[in-house]
């Protein structure tokens, strides 16, 4: 008997236990509450904003971002624009018909679920099964006023939704954004990042649509660390994620400079800017001998194209000095001057030695690249009047800080009549 | 006393169990046509309810759920204006051809409890291949491609939809009544399920398939077969047989009797009138009949032919 009161008490015991009120409630609500609510709570704020969202779509880790304006309507459509080359060949397309649904699976879910022509074509699967390896269901890890950030259900690339300005339309949004990207990309831009003790550069490659990290070596083979797809906003860049650390992942121009709420993406000092631009970006600088340039490089120019047209006198209306431009080429920095003689146009280069130096530039005559140059060095002796134009030991400016490829302006530090005018882009 | 004990211990587990009480459910996330009067689609899915889900108890998937694919494929969604096209046609040239020849219950009875549309194809690059349509546990049809469907293309809607959904049935009717053994038996050699689709047509044809991928296996032959047979014109059928060559035609002859004799014996299903009635739908498809049930009611591009209103409002035929 005694048994079956023991019995009774154990049984009594595990049927309360199992649901003991004691146990310390790290929630104010019970799962499915919480659930619920982030549910609703997303769907209101998708809602909200009377003109839409801006939403960068980086369509898988690999991808560039890009940019769409998507408005939630509260009957479940879901109204799709988007320009760019890959999906709409340059053209501001919009879809309205199609539908999204924010649903619950391992957390709260927004599901494209119906076909948008403008949407769906980075998830659609192409020919060869993959496509652009877009999605179209996300995982909505954070949605206030202020932002939404989804994830890729199948692809994991992170997605970022801000409200469209109400004061903007969609063809100033997409003229605005362009502008930025031109000012900002298109010529190979550089930051210099600090990370702890390292210091690092992040340089864009227009061809992929990322940031290039590596480390500031100004070695010509400098091993790429890590890329960063980003996108570009109407007053600023958008990463997928934080490149090292910068610990976020927007920044906006203010005060001409990329700043976010709590870094800044610091722009490479011009001497240093002037060198990684053509090592990193593959770019080179081009002199202006045309309309803005000195008077003693003028000449020196002239007096190379006046030697140029004697000794082709077949071709004297078209020999002469063509171009004179810094880049890399056969592993050296060198000032190639581009000519006319006979007929097609000639590249011929000059090594060159750049030292930074005193907040400047050294700029150093070697010798002649290769053989050939050489010869015309001998040929054309006025050409030594070039190089000497160019040597000595210059001071960097520039009109905008976030673009130096716009235009640098080479001051020598000893004579300041002795100057010359470049602007660089990636060739 | 002991009764006592058990009141007491049966009292205490009531207490028990309802201490757990607590829970409270929000309003549902599956979307009941009838009741939510603020969604765009509500016209267009009471429609499906009425003409799909009552009458057929069948659920037409048209809004695209990524846990309901594979996740081994990249695919998307169809538009709505393709499901609307297509939840249209499969009752003129499936749903209701079934009505007319077999019975008005045999689908409702038999038939897939679930139609899944997804926009795109299931592509294999590595094979080379293309997936169309598959069915799943005798219950759910999912077709495929949907997005690329031209409406004035009956060859292309017949090889994206209809012979797909003739396929997938058969194999939903033979996963319930299997088909005979002998029909392995007719070619058994060449069946290839890796390579199959380095044939072409002519090649398949000559060795006695209807097509190269009823040459991957025997229950694939066996429902292309009878696919193929119902929605081929005869003009395509004959053109078939005769590049198959005498060998090659007997063994589709051969194939194509048992399966007309294995859907009469065991499901009452007369292949001849079947092809019969879908022949006659296709080679006239009245557009206008078609959509006027419509959602969004969509004109296909160039509709042509005229054929007498099949059903009405009320899902009766004439």
């Amino acid at each position: 008997m005694k048994t079956k009161y023991i019995f009774i008490g154990i049984a009594l015991a595990c049927v309360l236990g199992a649901c003991s009120r004691d146990e310390e409630s790290l929630f104010d609500k019970n799962a499915s509450e919480r659930a619920q609510e982030a549910l609703d709570n997303a769907n209101e704020v998708l809602v909200a904003p009377e003109f839409g969202w801006e939403m960068i779509y980086f369509a898988n880790p690999d991808s560039k971002g890009y940019n769409m304006i998507m408005k939630f309507d509260k009957d479940g459509r879901v109204t799709a624009t988007a320009k760019n080359e890959t999906t709409t060949h340059n053209r501001i397309m919009t879809d309205s018909v199609s539908t999204w649904l924010v649903k619950l699976d391992y957390g709260p879910i927004i599901s494209f679920d119906t076909y948008n022509d403008v949407f769906h074509a980075w998830a659609d699967p192409g020919t060869d099964g993959d496509g652009l390896l877009g999605d179209y269901e996300f995982l909505i890890l954070h949605a206030d006023s202020s932002y939404v950030k989804l994830k890729g259900k199948k692809h994991s690339a992170y997605c970022y939704l801000y409200p469209f300005k109400p004061n903007s339309t969609v063809e100033e949004y997409y003229t605005s954004v362009e502008a930025l990207q031109k000012r900002l990309s298109s010529n190979g831009n550089i930051f210099h990042v600090k990370a702890n003790t390292e210091e690092y550069l992040l340089h864009y490659d227009a061809s992929t649509g990322l940031y290039n990290l590596t480390l500031p070596n100004n070695a010509p083979n400098s091993e790429e660390l890590e890329s960063y797809p980003v996108a570009f906003q109407e007053n600023g860049i958008q990463f997928m994620v934080s490149p090292r650390a910068l610990g976020d992942v927007r920044f906006d121009i203010k005060d001409g400079q990329l700043v976010s709420t709590s870094s800044e993406l610091v722009t490479a000092p011009l001497p240093d800017y002037f060198i990684e631009q053509m090592q990193l970006a593959k770019g080179s600088w081009t002199i202006d001998i045309t309309k803005h340039v000195n008077d003693s490089l003028k000449q020196a120019v002239d007096s190379v194209t006046e030697a140029l047209k004697e000794a082709y006198p077949k071709n004297k209306k078209k020999a002469g000095v063509q171009s004179l431009r810094f880049k890399k080429t056969n592993d050296v920095l060198a000032l190639v001057i581009n000519y006319i003689g006979n007929s097609a146009k000639i590249d011929i280069a000059f090594t060159f030695n750049i030292q930074i130096q005193n907040g400047g530039v050294k700029l150093t005559y070697v010798e002649p690249t290769t053989d050939a140059a050489a010869n015309v060095l001998t040929y054309f002796p006025t050409i030594a009047g070039i190089l000497k134009q160019v040597e000595g030991h210059f001071t960097i400016t520039t009109s905008d800080v976030l673009n130096p490829t716009s235009g640098l302006y080479m001051i020598d530090s000893s004579n300041s009549e002795k100057w010359f005018d470049m602007t660089g882009k990636t060739e | 006393m002991k009764k006592i004990l058990y009141i007491f211990l049966l009292c205490a587990v009531a207490l028990g169990m309802a201490s757990c009480e607590g829970d409270k459910f929000g309003p549902s996330i599956f979307i009941d046509p009838v009741e939510s009067e603020d969604v765009y689609t509500r016209e267009f899915d009471l429609w499906l309810k009425k003409h799909y889900t009552d009458k057929y108890n069948v659920d037409f998937l048209y809004r695209l759920d990524d846990n309901a694919t594979d996740p081994d494929y990249n695919v998307v969604p169809v538009s709505i204006g393709k499901a609307d096209t297509v939840a249209h046609l499969a009752l003129y040239l499936w749903y209701d051809v079934y009505d007319s020849v077999v019975s008005p219950t045999f689908l409702k009875e038999y038939g897939p409890k679930m139609i899944q549309l997804i926009g795109s194809a299931m592509i294999n690059a590595a094979q080379g291949t293309e997936k169309l349509g598959y069915a799943e546990g005798g219950n759910k049809i999912t077709l495929l491609k949907i997005n690329k469907m031209e409406t004035n293309n009956i060859e292309q809607l017949n090889e994206y939809i209809f012979k797909t959904m003739h396929h997938e049935f058969s194999h939903i009717l033979h996963q319930q009544k299997t088909y005979p053994k002998e029909f392995g038996l007719i070619t058994p050699e060449d069946y290839d399920p890796n390579r199959w689709q380095d044939r072409s047509n002519q090649e398949a044809w000559q060795l006695g398939y209807v097509s190269p991928y009823a040459s991957s296996q025997t229950r694939e032959d066996f429902v292309e077969t009878i696919a193929n047979y119902i929605v081929k014109t005869d003009a395509d059928w004959q053109k078939m047989i005769t590049t198959a060559g005498p060998t090659g035609a007997a063994f589709i002859n051969q194939k194509l009797e048992m399966c007309r004799t294995w859907l009469a014996e065991k499901w009452q299903i007369d292949l001849e009138a079947m092809r019969a009635e879908v022949q006659k739908r296709q080679a006239n498809l009245d557009w206008d009949m078609i959509m006027s049930l419509g959602f969004l009611n969509e004109q296909p591009e160039n509709p042509d032919g005229v054929l007498p209103p099949i059903f009405f409002e009320n899902g009766e035929t004439n």
